[in-house]
């Protein structure tokens, strides 16, 4: 379980190798990530490449200023929060009950090969299942819509239809994702002391009360982590996912903010615009990202600093 | 209104050079005319003029001089045994020739190549010769990135380099020129690209007893038929009348709307003479209300909106469809490979319908939309020049005269080594056509039909196209028939064409506001023809213009 520990000064001379082993990967942080963010000064120029950050004009908020008066934004932004938290609700809630479910499975090779099926999709990149995926939910002849024709369902246009994309988008990326997500928690399954389950047992308590109150308590601060991890990611509805799969019939409910930056930035070429937008996204996720540790500290106790 | 090309337009480009390797001709007969002038640099090049001489230099440099250009790789571009994309054909003929060495300073998969430059370009790191689109080009114009290109253009470009790209009273080059200044080539694609010709399943048309259409409202009675009479006498309700994918500016969209004398996705002239968005006028209302009618009795495919062109390509190979408004090279691709699949499908070729019958006025694109360009940093902008100059001889020339020796033996290389590889796809610098080339062949190859006289082939394409492609038979035979004798006769009935009122440079609303408002014209469109009311039209031309588009027509307005 995890708690808050409380270091103690640090002993330089006998830790310093360690500290030695940490510089590499520093450094890449800084070069990688920490360097890059000078470009965000295009947010705020007219970019001209031949000028550079510093030679290029100054337009101020600008950039900021036309975005906001986009009739876009207020789309993107609604629908990329409508389907991360969706998908955020969904990616927690099915990998839990589905670890859950497989540890209560005795029989080992059947545990493995389920978990193996499962896991599966997660390494099928989106491009790929952008293709399968609009020969699966086609109208005609599609899998999926003949399947519900058997209960006199459909046919439904899954990828064209704005009333069921978002759905759609939630529900595949669910599937592709939870057997590969369900590995943390069944990490954390197995982590849990065989002394309280024995304890619970004496105390006459059924299988039911035994997940309900040793399992679930055990596994609890992992799915609080979990969680908190991904409300700081609350912005990416899923570039790959989308871009594969969406439409100008599903602009309404689909377009995202990083699909729009994707079309005003890389085919457009309207660098400041797109990286206006990009740092408005950034800028969202930071905050968001720390109240919810701010959330996570206060009522899991989990802190990571 | 130049506009990003929707992917089915690149389609479009990459299987138009198909037709193009299959025309080359084979003329062995012009070999021994002027060798000396390509080798040696004194040689007077034909018709020039006498102080340019002196200095110009058509032939091999002295020197090597070297060259970085941005180079794709992907479907349609294959290299025979030894060759690749750094040295094969191209690469080895430009350096024995004119003593140009290529070389590749990146290499991308072809679909990812725009997005490639346009990183190049921000970035500032630019190989030496580019080939961009519109959009592209003005973005490096405003950003200091590139060469002026006027005087070496002048003094080295040949006759037949000139005479081809300068077609049609120098229209490409307009979009290039700036304040006196020339920053980009064009590379001319064939004018019939963008142009409209309906293909008709004949044998459907007979099993059902019916007429190739001529008005809307026969085509409305055959679309009918095909979708509910089964034409392909399997006992399924199956098949598809008229072919449509997603996107704007797709050929079955443009010919529909053409009757109606809509031309969206352009700038159009209204009537009193001012300068207006095709999309937004009331004929594009009739025309959507008319599509609307199409899809609601089941005339496309009701994922249309969702599919692109090659699910269009895959139906029509598979013999799903019975119509299809395509361009004058589709019987190489994919007509011929539904005759692969159905040996007894017919397809013959037929000016698209209009309102009462009368004469059709299809939209036309312009048949340069891009244009090489070359960094401001590179010494030897004229290699450029050179280049074209070969590639012209080589390519499209039929009296090669600085360079027949390199003629012979591309062609040499098309009927032997590359044959059947799209070896034109990868010319140095970058491949481009003729764009009135495979309209004069089909010319001649009618008369000679006609007339059975064979001094009617004068062109060396024209007797290749005849002798070695039309007379051996076989499917490639009964492609071409159907493209010169046919598609390209529909093309020439055409007897006018309505082109964009403004071929100018994109103006800075159209690069701001460009991503919106197609946005907004795709969802409206699609959802129309899907069943929404038509008054999302009205809606949409509000929008359209609250939106930008009042500032592009504004900004058009005073550049012109």
């Amino acid at each position: 379980m995890l708690r808050y520990i409380r270091f103690k000064p640090v002993n330089w001379r006998r830790n310093w190798p360690l500290h030695l082993m940490l510089l590499p990967g520093l450094a890449m942080l800084a070069v990688f990530q920490y360097v890059p963010m000078v470009g965000i000064v295009i947010a705020f120029q007219d970019f001209v490449p031949t000028r550079g950050f510093f030679g290029s004009e100054w337009v101020g908020l600008e950039h900021f200023e036309f975005m906001l008066s986009l009739p876009d934004t207020a789309t993107i932004v609604m629908n990329t929060l409508i389907i991360a938290v969706m998908k955020i609700i969904m990616g927690l809630l099915v990998p839990v009950v589905f670890a859950l479910l497989l540890n209560e499975i005795r029989h080992h090779l059947v545990k493995r090969t389920v978990q193996t099926m499962v896991y599966f999709p997660h390494f099928l990149s989106w491009v790929i299942l952008g293709g399968i995926l609009v020969d699966v939910l086609s109208m005609n002849g599609g899998a999926v819509n003949q399947i519900l024709s058997w209960f006199g369902l459909g046919p439904y246009f899954f990828l064209g239809d704005p009333g069921l994309f978002r759905g759609v988008i939630v529900v595949t990326d669910v599937w592709k994702e939870f057997g590969f997500s369900a590995i943390i928690y069944l990490a954390a399954l197995s982590g849990i002391n065989p002394v309280l389950y024995e304890a619970a047992v004496m105390d006459g308590a059924t299988r039911w009360r035994q997940v309900w109150h040793v399992t679930l308590p055990g596994i609890m601060p992992i799915v609080v982590l979990m969680a908190t991890l991904s409300i700081g990611g609350i912005l990416n509805a899923g570039f790959d996912q989308i871009f594969n799969l969406y439409s100008p019939l599903v602009y309404k409910t689909g377009d995202i903010i990083d699909t729009w930056v994707y079309r005003a930035g890389l085919l457009d070429m309207q660098y400041g615009l797109a990286t206006a937008v990009g740092l408005f996204k950034s800028v969202v996720g930071l905050v968001l990202i720390s109240v919810s540790y701010w959330a996570a500290s206060r009522f899991a106790n989990y802190r990571i600093f | 209104m130049p506009r990003r090309q929707p992917s089915t337009k690149s389609w479009l480009h990459l299987l138009t050079v198909i037709t193009l390797t299959t025309t080359v001709a084979c003329s062995t007969g012009n070999t021994t005319n002027n060798n000396s002038s390509v080798n040696d640099p004194a040689a007077t090049p034909p018709d020039s003029n006498n102080t340019v001489q002196e200095e110009t230099n058509l032939g091999a440099y002295p020197e090597t001089v070297t060259v970085s250009i941005g180079a794709s790789v992907g479907a349609g571009i294959n290299y025979p045994e030894g060759e690749s994309v750094e040295d094969n054909i191209h690469t080895r003929l430009n350096k024995e020739m004119l003593n140009i060495q290529y070389e590749n300073k990146f290499v991308v998969e072809a679909s990812k190549m725009s997005e490639k430059i346009n990183l190049a370009i921000a970035s500032n790191d630019l190989p030496d010769v580019l080939l961009v689109g519109a959009e592209q080009l003005q973005k490096m114009i405003k950003n200091d990135q590139l060469a002026d290109l006027s005087s070496v253009y002048d003094s080295y470009a040949s006759d037949e380099l000139k005479r081809n790209l300068e077609y049609q009273d120098r229209v490409s080059f307009a979009p290039a020129e700036m304040d006196g200044k020339l920053y980009g080539i064009p590379a001319p694609k064939d004018y019939g690209n963008s142009i409209p010709v309906m293909y008709i399943r004949q044998d459907w048309l007979d099993e059902l007893g019916l007429e190739p259409p001529q008005t809307m409202d026969e085509l409305t009675a055959v679309a009918k038929a095909f979708v509910e009479n089964d034409p392909d006498q399997n006992g399924q309700k199956d098949t598809y009348a008229i072919s449509l994918e997603s996107g704007l500016n797709t050929l079955a969209m443009d010919a529909i709307a053409a009757a109606y004398g809509a031309y969206p996705g352009i700038m159009v002239e209204d009537e009193s003479g001012n300068i207006v968005y095709g999309s937004t006028q009331p004929q594009m209302k009739e025309a959507l209300g008319k599509m609307q009618e199409l899809y609601a009795l089941g005339a496309f495919d009701p994922e249309f909106g969702i599919k692109d062109y090659s699910v269009t390509v895959e139906k029509i190979m598979a013999g799903k469809v019975g119509i299809l408004f395509g361009a004058f090279w589709n019987p190489l691709y994919p007509l011929r490979q539904n005759l692969e699949n159905e040996p007894d499908a017919q397809w013959n070729a037929y000016p698209i319908p209009t309102l009462d019958g009368g004469e059709p006025t299809p939209k036309a694109l312009p048949f340069t939309n891009e244009w090489l360009v070359v960094s401001k940093d590179f010494e030897h902008p004229e290699a450029i020049i050179k280049s074209m100059n070969l590639w012209t001889d080589m390519f499209i020339s039929s009296t090669p005269e600085l360079f027949p020796e390199a003629q012979t033996r591309w062609y040499e290389a098309l009927s032997g080594t590359h044959k059947g590889l799209e070896a034109h796809n990868y010319a140095r610098p970058f491949f481009f056509d003729s764009p009135f080339g495979n309209l004069e062949v089909g010319r001649e190859l009618r008369e000679y039909q006609a007339t059975n006289d064979e001094s009617k082939l004068v062109s060396a394409k024209a007797k290749d196209v005849y002798n070695n492609q039309i007379k051996p038979g076989g499917l490639q035979g009964w492609a071409m028939e159907k493209m010169y004798y046919e598609a390209e006769a529909v093309l020439d009935s055409y007897e006018s064409l309505t082109y964009p009122a403004f071929v100018g440079a994109a103006t800075p609303s159209m690069l701001s506001k460009g991503s919106t408002l197609g946005k907004l014209e795709s969802e409206a469109f699609v959802n129309i023809i899907m069943g929404a009311s038509l008054d999302t039209f009205d809606e949409f031309v509000t929008k359209y213009h609250k939106l930008g588009g009042d500032d592009i027509l504004e900004e058009i307005q005073s550049a012109s």
